[in-house]
């Protein structure tokens, strides 16, 4: 569509230092002279009363598509919002004025460049129609154990339908089979009742919560606000559709051959923590080889340093537990002796209170150990040899009952998962420790499948107080994605965002790579058509789909390669011969892009020879539009996204990893038109590192300088 | 009846603390379409976590993760806060609560447009509470080039405002108004949720240790401001006392912790700390020699493997003992410990010693007036406390970030269901 | 220690420490503050981090033969900085009150001074041969007229058999029981080649040591922090007791060699030399006795271990000084009816604390030059051990 069927006003702000630094009058020359558009202002501070003046333009409706020229869009974001227009911010403060000597004519030419980008996006653009077909308000929770019945319990009580769906014939789960739990309140000195029962008890009776007990989920497929189910109710299956799902499967012991080095499975008074639990629960603990009494008991920790996988054992709940059942062997029995063996002591927070309640019981010894050898002494007796112990080298002694921690390994997806009828696999993605991927620090609950939140031990070792919190939050999450999908707004991290990407079928190659890139498994294969089909309440606008179709079918409403390209292009040609090398940057709008507006507050000084466009996440990045850039006659483009990898910063999960294998697919295009492949530089740069931004960028510059001006510059012409 | 039930039912939360508990809560809450209000005591928003370099396990920065928060809370109309105002007092019942507010006026208004002119002209200056005091700012200021909100704030405690006033004439928006008061607001929410995190513990009152007589010896919160770019070395490495770059580096564990002198309990995240620390000494230099004493090494679960990684780096030394005495001897500091596993008393001399000091509920500065219970050491407990009143984050017990933003996000859904069930009446 | 060791925890052991006002100590975490806040502990194999978990386990025989409980000199700053309130201090004094009682020769003696209900017997046993002395001399029933001489009441010849005779027990069976405590310690019996030679220097560096209170006197010089420790008084107050016992020692002495070698008659002139130092010396040991029960009275637990046999001995030694004055002070004023039982209990009382000396808190003076000459033994020895090592690297180098 042509800039003329939208009503632009553009509006030039000579504030903070951007009059001293540019002349604000030849930008609003171009937006008069190059765009013609209706209404062109200036003032000293837009962000002040002279907001009014905009918001009459747009009263008045001469005004539908506004296109600021100050301050980086990431502020004043509140004072630019204008109800019935779309409005294009133009950063001519960070990252031009404020990083640029006053007068710099190459800061004026940088300046006019980004209105000119700015007025060509604002052109472009479309408003988007939300996706509200789907608005089913139910929650739908797997797993009837601590976590599970939390978020049913929560969820109901904000008012929501709860289907609760447990795999065993009554709600407990794992909870059900402890006989007590560790102190969670002060003095937090001894161990304290679950409140299982009383959970249980709870949703049974909420009306609004509806128990399937015996059953499993065979089936989801749909997307939030509308996903159909089928679930297994002693093997007859039952249809329902939910709006977003909580997966509180809980937890399984892990792989017991690994506890074989502590004597388990050899030796028959050998017992994991839980083994020990059931005994306890059921009544008088004994020795499982002849019944016997039990007088000394060692409760050893498995998380020997030899072992380097033993993510599922080195956890507070493996000391604790041993403190907690120290005690209790204790007070059944107060003549028998208790060893508490440990590689570390994880008792955190309060919980160290209870550690000191459990060693100021004479009869508990506690000792740091390295190695534990158990071996039999022949007449029923487990001999443990501790290593660099506390107590000065090595150490023996011969015990009645030796417990080994049980470790937890996140419910395996096959035996209890949800088996979602997604193209990208019926589990839910993981990380390398088995639970959910995410980012995990800042963000715990966006998993990558959107509207399904995972809770509890599924998503983390972590004890019955901590999934009961796991739970509500989950709960809450579900309730959040219901909210917004029902008014087709995005989730996090692009929260209400609108638009969802369209594909024009007609011309699909059907090579689906869009299906296979998604990081969160939105798009589809239409079963009819073989074309891929997108469930928008899925997708979190990234735009990966559309940076990788190699046949750029894929856009948004406001976000397409045609948006980037017409960008590129309206950007003036390079003056030619002895000017400095021009240079596309493409910063991802949430950590390069703040990071070089950082620079600017810093009052860093860039090079003014660069562009700076924002892209989504560097996984938008199509080909084509890099290709635009370089015919264009740039003569490099620097790709600026965060670090990827293990421990990857993406808040897509994987943006700047896809873009990186799309580079080589880059390069060659480039080398294709004999320009040479290092024209495309890929940087990453994490967002507190404004103080690297004019290393990096004049790195940039240096390089394309030695390779020369772009052949094209002239050609161009 | 009813009618008048739901009509004293507010859908609004207020959030006590604008650390990442309270931003997690406040976003969580707000797309989940409930009115929230933020009354954070700092100039600007983040909390601790705006001080920090970077996270542990994945070493990567803090403000990649509040950019999206705060860009979330820019983008929702549902969300206000108040900067530099503390919570008196909270009374009332689920779905209608009554918040007392005292606001510290900041002297500069909406129409900062951080143009740094007035900076420029003040002549005071003030110790750098961002950078725990080391360094000086203006007395106007931008608390730090990532602040949010992004605006300047005057100390009222530095600025001479009677004999002065040169960043008034300096400013060009009218962004200053000397004459601003405090003031008091009251509040309506329909729940609360306290998020008011945790302070350093003073390491100055652990005597032995030596925090205070020497510049050297530094806490692990200083350890993240010399380590951060935008830090007062911008990132360097150096001794604060000659500026030397500190290649070996002492980590002394449980310095307040798990210390009944000072903190009962364990702080739980030193251990994680220090690793990731001795990480910002490998990165810099490669001879780095770094060495960590600890009572137990407190990398839980995930965490193991993170350790073991840091470990595997091989400059860093773990040394079973708790130090007990610091000196200073010929440039060198010398921390001494009984290395237990060699039964044999230690002293290393490095160039910094880093007191991983812990977490003291910021609460224990002073507590608003309302049905809230404590344990002994000023942590929030939930049974005691009345329906309505939630605690997250490290206000309920000292705690990472990510378990803080889980608590944030669970307390938000108590606090929607506790004002959802008074609305059914 | 490489080679396993078989533990078999001693909980009745454990109790009874518990039960020595040491109860604490089940809170260690083990964190070795205590090692390194003790001025006085060795780098090599330092205490009292590991005695602290010991008894936590229960480990008896370890603590038994350990030399370290009897080189603390109790200055408290481990107490003092335990992050675990664990009072490593009370549990050293615990287990050296224990190990007197544990080496006790006879045992059951030591067992007798650690249990109230067997004081009127100790005391009971000097009352009663004393009584009988006096009964076949007749002074019993009759006090001696005129002036008022004690020698007249119960003649020095009686006392001195008397008194050599304890004091031989005495010394016989606190040597015993040291060499028991010897016999067991670990670094005591294998010696290193030409390690025996170094016995001697070791000897005469503890009989320094002791003289001149090195080790009390690190206590206070070598100390780190500012919190008070409650034990500031300690090396002062035990200098005048240690040199207040001696003035004593050597008075009974002088005066011994000038009644049976030049046939002095007592009482001396108040101005005779040896009268002077005896007066000093036991004022010195009534003022140091003072301050010791001041401040176990006023610091209460501050004051670290208080039990039933430390303030036995402490008022023992009070008692003995003061009766000691009292009786000479009413002999010269010639109040007959007072000077004589006093002098009679003043004597009952030096009695129960030389006898008795291997079993009370007194036995300190046996054990502790042992453990001190273990410890500097040891030293020499690996001193020896090192150079040795050293001269065999050269070897092997050439």
């Amino acid at each position: 569509m042509s800039p003329m069927t939208k009503k632009l006003g553009i509006y030039v702000c000579s504030g903070c230092g951007i009059g001293e630094c540019l002349a604000a009058n030849r930008l609003t020359e171009i937006a008069k002279r190059e765009f013609a558009a209706p209404v062109v202002q200036s003032s000293r501070a837009f962000c002040l009363e002279d907001a009014e003046l905009i918001r009459n333009d747009v009263a008045k409706g001469v005004v539908d598509a506004v296109v600021i020229a100050a301050c980086s869009p990431r502020v004043n974001t509140d004072v630019f919002a204008f109800p019935g227009a779309m409005v294009e911010r133009v950063n001519i403060r960070e990252q031009v004025a404020w990083c640029h000597p006053a007068g710099d004519p190459e800061a004026q030419a940088m300046a006019e460049d980004h209105l000119r980008m700015g007025i060509a996006r604002a052109a472009m653009r479309k408003a988007p129609t939300p996706y509200t077909e789907a608005n089913e308000r139910r929650v739908l929770v797997v797993g009837g154990g601590i976590a599970g019945l939390n978020a049913a319990l929560h969820a109901a009580a904000a008012g929501l339908e709860v289907v609760l769906v447990e795999r065993e014939a009554r709600l407990g789960g794992a909870v059900a089979r402890l006989r007590s739990q560790y102190p969670t309140r002060p003095p937090y000195r001894a161990p304290e009742r679950t409140s299982i029962g009383q959970l249980i008890d709870e949703a049974q009776a909420t009306d609004r919560i509806l128990v399937y007990t015996g059953s499993r989920v065979v089936r989801v497929a749909g997307q939030p606000g509308r996903f159909n189910v089928t679930i297994a109710r002693n093997g007859s299956p039952v249809e329902l559709i939910v709006g977003a799902i909580v997966l509180a499967t809980g937890w399984k012991p892990a792989d017991k051959a690994r506890l074989e080095a502590y004597g388990y499975g050899r030796i028959a008074n050998v017992v994991t923590s839980l083994e020990l639990e059931e005994m306890a629960a059921k009544g008088s603990v004994r020795r499982p080889s002849d019944g016997g009494p039990v007088k000394t008991v060692a409760l050893i920790s498995v998380d020997s340093p030899a072992d380097e996988k033993q993510i599922p054992y080195a956890g507070n709940v493996e000391s604790l537990v041993a403190l907690k059942q120290a005690i209790e062997l204790r007070t059944d029995a107060p003549e028998r002796q208790v060893y508490v063996a440990y590689r570390y002591m994880h008792a955190p927070g309060q919980n160290e209170y209870f550690f000191k309640a459990a060693q100021q019981d004479a009869g508990i010894f506690l000792t740091r150990a390295a190695g534990r050898a158990v071996s039999e002494d022949g007449n029923g007796r487990v001999l443990v040899e501790l290593d660099s112990t506390l107590l000065g080298g090595r150490q023996r002694i011969a015990v009645d009952l030796v417990v080994v921690g049980t470790g937890m390994e996140p419910a395996s997806p096959e035996v209890e998962g949800l088996n979602l009828a997604y193209l990208q696999g019926e589990g839910m993605p993981v990380n390398r420790f088995g639970y959910a991927d995410s980012n995990f620090i800042c963000f715990p609950y966006e998993t990558r499948r959107t509207g399904i939140y995972s809770a509890g031990c599924v998503r983390k070792a972590m004890d019955l107080a901590e999934s009961a919190q796991d739970g509500a939050a989950a709960a809450l999450k579900a309730i959040q994605c219901i909210e917004l999908s029902s008014a087709g707004a995005a989730v996090h991290p692009r929260v209400g965002d609108l638009a969802y990407p369209e594909i024009l079928t007609r011309h699909c190659t059907q090579c689906w790579r869009c299906t296979e890139e998604c990081p969160f498994g939105a798009i589809e294969v239409n079963a009819a058509t073989r074309t891929p089909q997108v469930n928008p309440n899925r997708c979190r606008r990234c735009g990966t789909c559309m940076g990788g179709c190699p046949v750029q079918v894929i856009s948004f409403a406001d976000y397409s390669v045609n948006i980037l390209s017409s960008m590129v292009h309206a950007a003036a040609r390079p003056d030619g011969d002895g000017a400095e090398p021009r240079v596309l940057v493409l910063a991802c709008e949430n950590d390069a892009y703040p990071a070089i507006d950082m620079a600017g507050v810093n009052r860093a000084t860039l090079p003014g020879s660069v562009r700076i466009v924002p892209v989504r996440c560097l996984g938008s990045v199509n080909r084509a539009a890099v290709a635009e850039a370089v015919i264009a006659g740039y003569d490099a483009v620097a790709l600026m996204g965060c670090r990827s990898g293990e421990d990857y910063q993406c808040h897509f999960i994987h943006g700047s990893e896809v873009l990186k294998t799309r580079m080589d697919n880059i390069r060659e295009v480039i080398d294709r038109m004999a320009l040479g492949p290092e024209r495309v530089q890929y940087l990453e740069v994490a967002i507190s590192e404004a103080d690297k931004i004019p290393g990096m960028l004049n790195d940039v510059l240096a390089k394309a300088r030695a390779l020369g001006a772009s052949p094209l510059q002239h050609a161009a012409e | 009846m009813l009618e008048a039930q739901h009509r004293s039912v507010h859908r609004s939360i207020v959030v006590v603390g604008g650390g990442i508990a309270g931003i997690s809560a406040a976003v969580e809450a707000a797309e989940a379409g409930y009115e929230v209000t933020i009354v954070e005591r700092n100039p600007y928003l983040g909390g601790r976590v705006a001080q920090l370099n970077k996270y542990f396990p994945k070493l990567c920065v803090p403000t990649c993760g509040l950019e999206i928060n705060f860009q979330r809370i820019k983008k929702n109309p549902r969300i206000r806060f108040l900067t530099m105002a503390e919570v008196k007092s909270i009374s009332g019942r689920p779905g209608d609560f009554d918040i007392m507010v005292n606001q510290r006026p900041r002297y500069i208004n909406d129409r900062c447009t951080i143009c740094n002119a007035c900076a420029e002209a003040c002549t005071q200056k003030r110790p750098d509470a961002y950078n725990l005091g080391m360094g000086t700012t203006k007395a106007i200021y931008l608390p730090h080039t990532m602040a949010f909100p992004m605006k300047y704030v005057i100390d009222d405690a530095a600025c001479r405002p009677e004999a002065c006033g040169k960043c008034v004439d300096a400013c060009k928006y009218g962004a200053i108004d000397l004459a601003m008061q405090a003031r008091s607001l009251r509040l309506k929410a329909g729940a609360v949720i306290m998020a008011t995190g945790w302070d350093p513990y003073d390491a100055a009152r652990i005597d032995n240790l030596g925090f205070g007589r020497s510049p050297d010896i530094i806490t692990n919160v200083m350890m993240e401001r010399l380590a951060a770019p935008n830090g007062p070395t911008g990132g360097r490495l150096v001794r604060p006392s000659d500026g030397r770059e500190v290649r070996r580096v002492a980590f002394v564990q449980c310095a307040g912790s798990r210390d009944a002198l000072h903190l009962g309990y364990c702080s739980a995240i030193c251990c994680l700390a220090s690793l990731k620390q001795a990480s910002y000494v490998i990165e810099r230099f490669p001879d780095a020699e770094v060495t960590i004493f600890y009572i137990d090494l407190r990398a839980p679960g995930g965490y193991d493997a993170f350790s073991r990684k840091i470990q595997a780096s091989g400059n860093v030394k773990l040394i079973n003992g708790k130090v007990a005495k610091i000196v200073e001897t010929a440039g060198d500091l010398v921390v001494e410990a009984e290395d237990i596993q060699a039964q044999a008393k230690r002293r290393v001399a490095v160039d910094m010693v880093v007191l991983a000091s812990g977490m003291a509920a910021a609460l224990k500065r002073g507590k608003p007036q309302a049905d809230i219970a404590f344990d002994d050491d000023r942590f929030v407990v939930a049974d005691g406390t009345a329906p309505g009143i939630y605690a997250a984050g490290c206000a309920r017990s000292p705690v990472d970030v990510a378990t803080a933003v889980q608590d944030a996000t669970a307390a938000v859904m108590k606090a929607i269901g506790a004002i959802q069930t008074a609305a059914r009446g | 220690m490489n080679q396993t060791v078989v533990i078999q925890p001693d909980l009745a052991f454990k109790r009874a420490i518990l039960g020595l006002d040491a109860g604490d100590f089940t809170a260690c975490y083990q964190c070795g503050t205590c090692s390194v806040m003790c001025p006085i502990s060795p780098d090599d194999d330092p205490f009292p981090r590991k005695e602290m978990i010991w008894t936590q386990w229960g480990l008896k025989d370890r603590l038994m033969h350990d030399p370290a409980i009897w080189l603390c000199h109790q200055c408290q700053l481990c107490s003092t900085y335990c992050p675990r309130e664990a009072k490593p201090a009370n549990v050293m004094a615990a287990l050296r009150e224990y190990s007197v009682a544990f080496h006790a020769f006879p045992r059951f003696l030591g067992e007798w001074l650690n249990k109230p209900r067997y004081l009127p017997l100790l005391l009971g046993f000097p009352v009663v041969v004393l009584l009988i002395v006096l009964a076949i001399i007749g002074t019993l029933t009759e006090l001696p007229k005129g002036e008022v001489i004690f020698h007249a009441f119960i003649p020095f010849i009686y006392v001195e058999t008397i008194f050599v005779i304890a004091v031989a027990f005495a010394l016989i069976a606190g040597v015993v029981g040291a060499a028991r405590y010897w016999r067991g310690a670990p670094q005591a019996s294998d010696g290193a080649e030409g390690a025996m030679a170094s016995v001697p220097g070791a000897a005469w560096t503890v009989l320094r040591d002791i003289l001149l209170h090195r080790e009390f006197n690190k206590c206070i010089e070598k100390r780190v922090g500012d919190r008070p420790s409650y034990k500031t008084h300690v090396p002062l107050s035990h200098m005048a007791v240690f040199f207040g016992f001696g003035g004593l020692f050597i008075t009974t002495m002088g005066l011994a060699i000038g009644i049976y070698v030049f046939d002095f008659f007592p009482p001396m002139s108040q101005s005779h030399p040896l009268k002077i130092l005896a007066n000093v010396s036991g004022v010195a040991v009534i003022i140091a006795c003072l301050v010791f029960l001041f401040r176990r009275v006023i610091d209460k637990e501050k004051a670290g271990k208080t039990t039933y046999n430390d303030w036995l001995f402490v008022t023992v030694l009070l008692l003995v000084a003061a009766t000691g004055f009292l009786a000479q002070i009413t002999r010269t004023a010639e109040l007959p009816h007072v000077a004589y039982p006093t002098y009679f209990v003043h004597l009952v009382l030096v009695f129960f604390l030389l006898a008795y000396s291997p079993y009370s808190k007194f036995a300190h003076v046996f054990y502790r030059p042992a453990a001190m000459l273990i410890a500097r033994y040891r030293e020499a020895r690996n001193r020896a051990a090192a150079a040795e090592s050293a001269a065999g690297g050269v070897r092997a180098a050439a």
